[in-house]
């Protein structure tokens, strides 16, 4: 397999991985009853959604 | 305090700041340089015209060839290399908007590694764009990343191994152009852009390339010119003459070391009948120990605590009050490339590159390098591109 291709498959994965993450984080949010939980959250969902977007 | 009202208030915070960073990264990876082609432009062309490998993807190019018709040499001129030196780019559209070619011809990209352009370095806290003053307003640029955006590019490899010396390198240079020399049709972003550029030099046949670049004043390899073992004469002889009649700052000249790989004026070298150079100046913004990185610094090149590092000795270019601001960085790479082919003419007659047009050093250091670009809403539809 060439490098551009596993390149591309490691990406997938990692883009797999990062959503996992953001629905976990959100879950998390919802789910909560603490409200410093609730905002420690909502600060990292951001690189998360940035990341989903490719934006950065 | 309710929890209800907190989850809301976070979560439009979260929107907001999210739609605001967005915006903001969206906004410096599409914005499109207008380059107001010089008269003597023949065509323009893409990267991907010469290897499909890098064919549609966003460091595909754009060429601009200025062809006199009359038999001679040909100069290819690269800018962007490292898109975190802005000089250097700015440089090649000097060329590329004032050029008018007599003989030979001269082939110009002013960004190779486009990637690089539509992001800063990772907690630099770099500006986004950067402005030059023009008569007819301001001019702006994208103020980029040493390596190509990790959108573009990604993953990187745990080590480096350059193609096809096998040298090993930090992983983070496989997105490093200058590191990606001659590169190959199916590797990595970077290595696909300088294969597509060797097939460039082979195909217009150049007889030399010059890749422009800034560094840090900590850096030893300053205000110089690298060449390839072929290219030491034309090298040793336009620096004495650009240090003893035009530069008030020397620029020196330096052998490409044999056994370091991946770099510009190694490997087009060996890769090709072209002759490779490099050159350096310097820009304190680069420096790790500089103050505040702002725009202010990056045009103005003036830094009180690279200058505390000058008044120690510890640094490898001169610095004081004022500077190295970008119109002298500019123009004295401009200004080298000019001498450069002076000399070339002088060994090589029957490749010869002649070349009117362009501003000299004086002119560029008395007017500014904003004097010598035009404005791409006064300018005729068809000469008109964006990099």
């Amino acid at each position: 397999m060439d490098s551009v291709t596993l390149s591309t498959v490691v990406m997938v994965l990692y883009y797999c991985i990062n959503a996992f993450f953001l629905v976990a984080i959100v879950a998390g949010f919802f789910r909560t009853r603490n409200a410093q939980e609730a905002v420690l959250y909502g600060i990292m969902m951001v690189p998360f959604v940035l990341r989903m977007l490719r934006l950065k | 305090m309710n929890l209800k009202f907190v989850k809301i208030m976070t979560l439009l915070a979260v929107i907001a700041s999210t739609g605001v960073a967005g915006k903001l990264f969206h906004e410096h990876r599409s914005f499109r340089e207008p380059v107001v082609a010089g008269e003597g432009l023949s065509s323009v062309k893409k990267l991907g015209d010469y290897s499909k490998s890098v064919a549609g993807t966003i460091n595909d190019a754009n060429v601009y060839i200025f062809d006199s018709g009359v038999p001679g040499g040909a100069i290819l001129i690269i800018g962007g290399t490292h898109a975190e030196e802005p000089a250097a780019n700015v440089s090649a559209q000097v060329f590329t908007e004032n050029l008018r070619v007599t003989q030979g011809r001269v082939i110009v990209i002013n960004r190779i590694n486009t990637s690089a352009s539509t992001c800063t370095r990772l907690g630099e806290a770099y500006p986004r764009f950067f402005h030059v003053k023009t008569p007819w307003g301001t001019k702006k640029w994208r103020m980029g990343d040493r390596t190509a955006n990790p959108l573009d590019s990604w993953p990187d490899p745990e080590v480096y191994i350059h193609y096809p010396s096998g040298q090993n390198l930090a992983y983070m240079d496989v997105r490093n152009l200058n590191r990606n020399w001659p590169g190959r049709p199916d590797g990595m972003l970077t290595e696909r852009t300088t294969f597509a550029a060797m097939e460039l030099i082979r195909a217009e046949k150049a007889d030399l390339t010059m890749d422009f670049h800034e560094a840090e004043l900590e850096y030893p390899v300053e205000n110089t010119i690298v060449t390839h073992q072929r290219g030491n004469e034309v090298a040793a002889m336009t620096s004495m003459m650009l240090t003893s009649q035009t530069f008030d700052v020397p620029i020196g000249m330096e052998f490409s070391p044999t056994a370091l790989h991946g770099l510009s004026h190694r490997e087009i070298g060996d890769h090709s009948d072209a002759v490779s150079y490099l050159a350096e100046v310097a820009e304190p913004m680069l420096d790790r120990i500089r103050g505040i990185t702002d725009e202010e610094l990056l045009m103005s090149g003036r830094d009180r605590f690279v200058m505390k590092a000058g008044e120690h000795k510890l640094l490898y270019a001169p610095i004081d009050e004022k500077g190295w601001p970008a119109d002298k960085r500019i123009a004295r790479h401009v200004t080298t490339v000019m001498t450069l082919l002076q000399v070339h003419n002088m060994l090589h007659p029957d490749r010869a590159i002649l070349v009117e047009g362009i501003p000299s050093y004086a002119e560029m250091i008395e007017k500014g390098v904003g004097a010598f670009l035009h404005d791409p809403s006064a300018a005729p539809k068809g000469r008109v591109f964006y990099d």
